[in-house]
């Protein structure tokens, strides 16, 4: 069994080996690029406290649960669907909300006329 | 229920990093300390591992609060694309803070036989170009997300209610 495992264990390391040779000359020179600034970036890190790291961690999660409780994604936000913000939307739609205001107004202009020709 | 499935989703992938990032790099570190193979003891001799640890800690909760806000966010989101990105940076430096802690150059011994010493960093550092091309493809997520916005939004929208009502 050990001796079937140390096979199974040279061919996945030669398998292994092939793919980063292989990858080598072009991921190395772009990855020794990203490791220059990774290390400029990590000297900001304070590595004193990791009390940094859980507040951090703490705003992430509350302003996440926060922004998206309110701004679920499946429905426009609130303050958007007001008629004056509405063009966020889209123009098509807002065509749409604007043709079913003017036939509103027709409909109770007739009202008003009617009420009034009823009274005369 | 928009808002229930976006925290199911942000906590359940908070705890698949806090699993990956922290809790198994920790517990692997704590045994890999006092490690004996066929009776015979490999004491590590690494000094750092203090500071790999604290390392682990710090980036390993970083990413799992961006993991909380990338998951819970509505999906091709411009939120979404921006915490995917700085996932993937930290993610970034999470990998090189353990050349940083020295846990990329490890020093074993072993009493009966004598030292070996394993270098992973030529390894990470074809890993790092890898990583290099993941962050040029979330770059290209997220302008896509901001030009797109409009027809994402509609999209989304008229998948739930059909009218934005």
């Amino acid at each position: 069994m050990i001796l079937q495992l140390i096979d199974f264990l040279q061919v996945f390391a030669d398998i292994i080996g092939a793919i980063l040779s292989f990858l080598s000359p072009i991921m190395s020179p772009i990855g020794a690029w990203m490791i220059t600034w990774i290390e400029v970036v990590l000297k900001v890190f304070p590595d004193d406290s990791p009390l940094l790291y859980i507040a951090i961690f703490i705003i992430l999660i509350v302003v996440g649960a926060i922004v998206n409780s309110l701004w679920t994604g499946d429905a426009p936000p609130k303050f958007l669907t007001h008629k004056g913000k509405l063009t966020t939307i889209s123009d098509e739609k807002l065509k749409e909300v604007e043709e079913i205001e003017d036939l509103s107004k027709v409909y109770k202009d007739d009202d008003d006329r009617k009420r009034d020709s009823d009274q005369i | 229920m928009g808002t229930v499935r976006n925290m199911f989703k942000g906590i359940l992938f908070t705890g698949i990093y806090l699993t990956t990032t922290m809790i198994i790099p920790y517990l692997t570190f704590t045994w890999v300390k006092d490690l004996t193979i066929l009776g015979v003891p490999i004491v590590m001799s690494q000094l750092e591992y203090e500071t790999i640890l604290f390392w682990i800690s710090a980036f390993g909760l970083m990413i799992s609060g961006c993991a909380f806000f990338k998951y819970s966010s509505p999906k091709q989101s411009v939120r979404k694309g921006i915490f995917a990105l700085i996932q993937i940076i930290l993610n970034c430096l999470y990998i090189w803070s353990y050349k940083f802690s020295g846990a990329t150059e490890v020093n074993f011994t072993i009493f009966t036989i004598g030292k070996l010493s394993i270098d992973f960093s030529q390894m990470v550092v074809l890993y790092m170009g890898i990583y290099f091309l993941t962050i040029i493809l979330k770059v290209y997520d997220l302008i896509d997300f901001t030009i797109n916005r409009e027809k994402i939004r509609e999209k989304r929208y008229s998948k739930k209610g059909g009218d934005n009502k």
